[in-house]
């Protein structure tokens, strides 16, 4: 109960903010589509091979048996594309768009509720340590397809981050859970929110 | 043996992974060094050009060694999926995809040329395809540029079909077959493991050549269409570019992303050989200086051989130049045609060499690879160039 009553409070002031709710809503937005392009589902590259004609919508005939069929990790095949302009296209893998957004939420929140702790003294120290918990889902994206970090990380790096594949979403998930409840417990503590709820 | 020295970009790298929990080591990493010294044994296949080759006693420890030497390379069993129902569109259609530099792998084979794009199959890495009536798998292995075709049949006669494990074994491609779910490695050609373990398969040579010089053939033939029956990005080269020499990318780094057996300064670890498997023999030919001479006689082991600059495609093929139990010798005649000491015209059709009275000089079983990765599976291999 005491939980509850400390973080409700908190995670309703960082809602409703507007100062720092917006800005939570640009962050979280970034870091799905970089979350995205991460994992090569959003395309932004000139020779992208496209359907005449954009935009333009392709759907896999078999679309229902490929829903959970995954390329890499947590990373599944794309089932639609939606080719918006040449060059850029957004492939479509429902379990990774809802990941995507789930995560963006997260890091929404963290954002809006670190800015807001900034603005109380009491608060001010490591607020925005629940940030670190973006990272990991960052690196889900790579696998021996996206060869550009394994080149960065060198021969032994690249059997190291494949073997911590299965542990990097989850990890990104709960890294962030903490930092926000870390970022309203301190709110809470400080009686902010009481004040403006 | 190389030592990498840390760069920056490395030490950020590592210094973010430090982050993260220390029970993150579950790889199935192997235990040898990622560049061991040369193996003091034995090299571990022998092929027969042909049909497939029984397995044999001698080779299976050796197998056993690089089954110990398979590594995770990121996919999951057929995450890289491979095209089993491939189509094929005209040139003329696939002008808007391909630009003149990017590369094609031809295929000619009892009469029919197709051609497989690059940044294509760089997605796929294997394509199940059927020509003349049979089965003929093409593969790819980006991380160590080797094309090779494949035939074969399981013991109860099927023609074999194959799909990516997501393992590599010497950082090349590791296959199954669907038929016995045996393993593969792409640029050994026979299995390490499961009931096909030591056989060997029937390969296929295919060339590497520029979209631009085929294009300069005016041929029509087939080409790979990207309606694979997946949602890539096709265009697009995840490892860097062949024809942005400039470009950073895996291509001309010379760094490799797993751990090999055996390691060679010699070279830069991706200039491409032409790898040449001749019975007990392993040669490795630089494809620059093959270039260079235009026709050049040689000898794998006791077997006389002939590589030759295809002068329209920029392309190496290799054939064997033993005619009626005899070598010959070729050389490159005054228009540039192949002839012989007698001065008889010799032209390619197909994978042969053939006379003017209708005598043939076979293809040899040869394949484009990056000189790391053939090193790596034959470190006694012979060099020429």
């Amino acid at each position: 109960m005491s939980a509850l009553t400390t973080y409700v409070p908190a995670l309703r002031h960082i809602l409703r903010d507007g100062r720092f709710r917006w800005l939570g809503v640009l962050v979280g937005i970034a870091y799905t589509l970089v979350y995205l392009y991460s994992l090569g589902q959003l395309v932004i590259d000139r020779r992208l091979a496209a359907p005449e004609g954009t935009p333009a919508v392709l759907v896999h005939a078999e679309w229902l048996d490929r829903l959970t069929d995954r390329v890499a990790g947590y990373t599944f095949e794309p089932i639609a594309a939606l080719y918006l302009i040449d060059g850029v296209a957004l492939f479509i893998a429902p379990a990774n768009l809802a990941l995507g957004l789930a995560l963006g939420s997260l890091v929404a929140l963290n954002v809006s509720s670190a800015a807001l702790a900034l603005t109380t003294r009491s608060c001010r120290s490591r607020s925005a340590v629940g940030l670190l918990g973006t990272l990991p889902g960052l690196m889900t994206g790579f696998a021996c397809c996206v060869p550009s970090v394994a080149l960065l990380l060198g021969g032994n790096l690249t059997l190291t981050l494949i073997g911590m594949q299965g542990f990097l979403l989850p990890l990104s998930f709960v890294a962030l859970l903490a930092g926000l409840l870390w970022n309203a417990s301190r709110i809470g503590a400080s009686g902010h929110a009481g004040h403006a709820g | 043996m190389s030592q990498r020295q840390f760069t920056r970009r490395q030490f950020v790298a590592l210094s973010l992974l430090g982050m993260l929990p220390a029970a993150c080591g579950r790889a199935a990493a192997p235990t040898a060094a990622p560049h061991a010294t040369p193996s003091p044994r034995p090299t571990p296949a022998t092929l027969a050009p042909g049909a497939a080759t029984p397995p044999t006693p001698d080779t299976r420890s050796e197998l056993d060694r690089l089954v110990d030497f398979i590594v995770p390379g990121g996919p999951p069993k057929d995450g890289i999926p491979a095209i089993d129902a491939p189509r094929f569109v005209s040139a003329t259609e696939m002008d808007e995809l391909l630009e003149p530099e990017d590369r094609v792998f031809v295929l000619d084979y009892q009469g029919e040329l197709r051609v497989y794009p690059q940044i294509i199959l760089v997605w796929h890495e294997i394509v199940n395809d059927q020509i003349g009536g049979e089965r003929i798998s093409v593969t790819y292995c980006p991380l160590t540029g080797s094309v090779v075709g494949f035939r074969g049949r399981s013991p109860a006669s099927e023609p074999l079909t194959f799909g990516t494990t997501g393992m590599l074994v010497n950082s090349n491609l590791l296959m199954y077959d669907r038929q016995t779910d045996s393993r593969w490695p792409q640029i050994l050609g026979r299995a390490i493991a499961g009931s096909m373990k030591g056989t060997s398969l029937e390969e296929i040579p295919l060339i590497w050549t520029s979209w631009g010089a085929w294009r300069s053939l005016d041929t029509e033939a087939p080409v790979l269409s990207t309606e694979t029956g997946y949602i890539r990005r096709y265009g697009i080269d995840p490892y860097g570019s062949y024809s942005d020499l400039e470009a950073p990318g895996y291509y001309q780094s010379p760094s490799v992303m797993f751990p090999v057996l055996n390691w060679d300064d010699r070279f830069h670890p991706k200039e491409v050989v032409i790898g040449i498997k001749l019975g007990e023999s392993r040669l490795a030919i630089r494809k620059t200086t093959a270039l260079e001479r235009g026709v050049w006689n040689l000898n794998a082991g006791e077997e006389p051989i002939v590589a030759v600059h295809d002068t329209r495609l920029d392309a190496v093929w290799v054939f064997s130049r033993r005619l009626n139990g005899r070598p010959v010798e070729l050389v490159s005649g005054d228009t540039g045609a192949l002839v012989d000491h007698d001065g008889r015209t010799w032209r390619r059709v197909g994978l042969a060499l053939v006379g003017p009275a209708g005598e043939r000089l076979p293809v040899v079983p040869f394949y484009d690879v990056m000189w790391f990765a053939w090193y790596a599976y034959f470190p006694h291999t012979a060099v020429v160039g």
